[in-house]
């Protein structure tokens, strides 16, 4: 509330109670009437930022019934594990893609096509918390072919293809503890990188005291190549680093393509109390990874093969089936045999975001203690490597003059900068968490222009293309980490909320406020155009190589290997194929791999079994997909379709019959025929 | 304080149509702009999936009688639906061989 409402409604108050007036006020009242109402008309135009959202905003924010939004919102889900997608501007949730946890409503994690995509090392993980979504590019532009998410918890990148909207690819980090700095690409998707947010023992030396952090701790950056055809992941090598803790990083682009910066704080390498501990020096650094020159020590055979253990998980859209293979070694360089390749750079204080703008010429740093806002010149940088203007080494690895490399510093920005994010007009957006705003500032200059409250304790930023060459801009979003009062209450867990705001004039203005799934970290947002074009609405039946595939009701069976039984099934509108079956017993393991054979846009069909410990199946048209189920006890079980997929839906169900060990009922199966041969 | 009085009312009322004016800004000329000419299923463009019913007939030119009757029965968006649907399909031909009475009764 402003402070002029304030006035107003205790003026209004005092009306009523005039009894209540002090002589002294009662001389002034009529003059505070007088200036009260004058105020109160100003606050009958839309109101100002700091109060609440522009009068126009409804029409703003309003995509009316049946039309498209303008761009896609790609947001992590935090905690969830997994990457929502939005509508913008209308805030309206199309689709949760599942990635690092399971989904018992899509069967992601219980069926047995997608089991594999979350095998690691440590075996089936069903849960991680994804920070960070980064989507394809070619040339530093949009390409809208794949998105990209990092697992925080087990080390982990994961693919999505966006023709498909699904989780397609993901591999695991090894010398890694806490996945944070990721998962970050360059120009051309040439490389995805993987920062550990731990340092922690290497993998080949693990068993160590903690307090020897300082010997036995190191940190490591991954970087994973990406091939241009396939997308296929792999690790291409990594670089052995000091122990301190990578938090964010950016490509260079442009004429800083070829480099990568990374943030790191802790670089007084603490491994207790790091709020107390980690906060000492006044400066920590960001890196600088001159990464054109490491595939010239990798090709040079400058990179250590290490032993190491992780898996790679790749889903197949033919077989509609993922495979989980186990890789056992990784190419290491060290910054020590490789020269010319990795600086820090001084950077205060606690460094959180680390961000390019358009141009590749400014590397904004974010020290969530700092009291200014640095930006790193790449010219300058370049001339203060040439001219070895270093202040020192830091564990080997020198450091660059803090003064030598700064373009300069946004004086007094606001309290705890975060993020920063970038408009096409030499405007950066930053965001605050202490002080819960948005701050505007221009790149040349590095003057403030604007600020805005958010709603509240903002943590990452989105302008549409704001981390590419190319901003598509129009909107800011803030990603909030508090709610409190924002929503209608849900008891003590709240929902967590995102607050657009139009940056088409000079002021930044809140015209929408929408709830998120899980914590929303990072995001990005991508023009619809680019990727609903190519957006698959069926799987094709005749490309469909699942090994369990009935291709049609003729092709649908039930086989008995040893305790196995097989059930090919089709699904189409309004029945499954076989829906009667008998011969099952107590000890048998019963594989559903049902075949949706629709060919029809949004027509999947659901399966479930009364009793099966897992989920349900939710199959596309042209998809197959499989339950396993073992009976627990003898009797006749339910089975039916979990979508409604059309008007006789209800009716699209059947039964499995379970008898004891030992029993001689025959196998068989049967839909549209009371068999009688089967009984008793 | 009768003067005062008048100012208080005269602040409420000025709250009351401040409120119905910007109501007013905010959502109108949105509704009437935006509001999409909106068709059913038959409308949905999709050249990947099987065709249905309607489309197969509209595809065929030995079944034009059955789907004007169709569409003169406004039968087209329901055909368009998740089914399935069994349609005995007459040809022209054979809708030829009614006599021109019956189908005007």
């Amino acid at each position: 509330m402003t402070e002029l409402n304030k006035m107003l409604i205790n003026n209004i108050i005092k009306i009523k109670h005039p009894k209540h007036m002090s002589v002294k006020l009662k001389k002034v009242m009529p003059y505070a009437i007088v200036i009260s109402a004058s105020l109160y008309l100003q606050s009958c135009k839309p109101k100002n930022v700091t109060s609440a959202t522009s009068g126009d905003a409804a029409f703003k924010s309003y995509v009316a019934p049946g039309k498209y939004d303008e761009f896609y919102n790609f947001v992590s889900g935090g905690f969830s594990g997994q990457m929502s997608v939005y509508g913008l501007p209308s805030g309206r949730l199309f689709r949760v893609i599942p990635v690092f946890s399971v989904d018992p409503e899509k069967g992601y994690g219980f069926n047995d096509e997608t089991k594999p995509m979350l095998n690691t090392s440590h075996g089936f993980v069903p849960w991680d918390d994804l920070h960070h979504p980064a989507l394809s590019t070619t040339d530093g532009i949009h390409d809208g072919r794949w998105a990209f998410g990092n697992a925080n918890n087990t080390p982990r990148i994961a693919r999505i293809d966006l023709k498909t909207f699904r989780t397609v690819e993901i591999i695991e980090i090894p010398n890694s503890g806490g996945n944070h700095s990721s998962p970050f690409i360059t120009e051309n998707t040439e490389y995805v990188v993987a920062g550990t947010r731990f340092s922690v023992p290497m993998d080949n030396n693990t068993d160590v005291p903690i307090n020897t952090y300082k010997e036995n701790f190191r940190g490591t950056v991954s970087f994973i190549n990406v091939d241009k055809e396939s997308g296929k992941m792999g690790i291409a090598f990594q670089i052995l680093l000091p122990g301190v803790n990578f938090d964010l990083a950016r490509a260079g682009k442009g004429k800083s393509h070829g480099w990568f910066f990374f943030s790191c704080y802790n670089s007084e390498r603490a491994n207790t109390l790091l709020e107390v501990n980690s906060t000492q020096k006044d400066k920590d650094f960001v890196m600088a990874v001159n990464w054109k020159k490491a595939e010239e020590f990798v090709k040079a055979g400058k990179a250590e093969k290490r032993s190491v253990a992780y898996t790679h998980n790749i889903y197949n859209e033919k077989t509609h089936s993922a495979i989980s293979t186990l890789e056992k070694e990784v190419l290491m360089l060290d910054p020590k045999e490789c020269p010319d390749m990795v600086y820090f750079m001084p950077c205060p204080k606690s460094p959180h975001g680390c961000d390019t703008d358009p141009t590749g010429e400014y590397i904004v740093g974010s020290g969530k203690l700092a009291a200014v806002i640095p930006v790193f010149s790449f010219t300058k940088i370049q001339e203060a490597i040439a001219a070895k203007n270093f202040d020192g080494a830091y564990e080997g690895i020198p450091v660059l003059k803090y003064d030598a490399v700064l373009h300069g510093e946004v004086k007094k920005p606001g309290l705890g900068p975060l993020h920063t994010e970038f408009d096409a007009d030499g405007n950066a957006y930053t965001s605050f968490f202490v002080s819960s705003e948005i701050v505007k500032w221009k790149l040349s200059d590095l003057s403030v222009v604007d600020r805005v409250p958010t709603y509240y304790s903002v943590g990452h930023l989105c302008v549409p293309g704001g981390p590419t060459k190319k901003p598509w801009g129009k909107y800011v979003i803030a990603y909030n980490k508090i709610t409190k009062d924002r929503y209608l209450p849900t008891g003590p867990e709240l929902t967590q909320s995102a607050q657009l705001y139009d940056i088409s004039g000079e002021k930044m203005k809140l015209i929408l406020d929408f709830p998120t799934i899980g914590e929303p970290h990072y995001a990005e947002a991508i023009p619809a155009e680019v990727l609903m074009k190519n957006s698959a609405k069926i799987y094709k039946i005749e490309e469909n190589q699942h090994p369990y595939l009935a291709k049609g009701e003729k092709e649908a069976k039930v086989e008995r290997k040893g305790n196995e039984v097989h059930v090919y099934m089709t699904s189409i509108r309004s029945h499954f194929v076989p829906d009667n079956i008998e011969g099952v017993k107590m000890g048998d393991v019963v594989y559903f791999h049902v075949t949706n054979l629709e060919q029809d846009w949004d027509v999947p069909h659901g399966f479930a079994v009364k009793g099966a410990n897992n989920a349900e199946l939710l199959i596309m048209p042209g998809e197959t997909q499989t339950l396993v189920w073992k009976p627990d006890r003898v009797g006749v079980f339910p089975m039916y379709c979990t979508d409604f997929c059309s008007a006789l839906h209800q009716e699209m169900q059947g039964y499995i019959r379970i008898s004891p060990t030992g029993s001689n009922i025959p196998l068989s199966f049967s839909t549209g025929t009371n068999k009688p041969a089967s009984t008793p | 304080m009768k003067a005062k009085k008048i100012l208080a009312i005269m602040l409420i009322s000025g709250l009351i149509s401040c409120n119905q004016s910007s109501n007013e800004n905010a959502s109108q000329p949105a509704l009437e702009e935006n509001t999409a000419q909106m068709g059913g299923q038959e409308a949905v463009v999709d050249d990947e999936s099987q065709k249905d019913v309607v489309k197969i007939a509209v595809g065929s030119p030995d079944h034009t009688t059955l789907v004007s009757a169709l569409k003169q029965a406004e039968y087209v968006n329901d055909l368009s639906n998740a089914g399935p649907f069994t349609v005995f399909a007459p040809t022209n031909e054979a809708f030829n061989k009614i006599p021109k009475e019956t189908w005007m009764t």
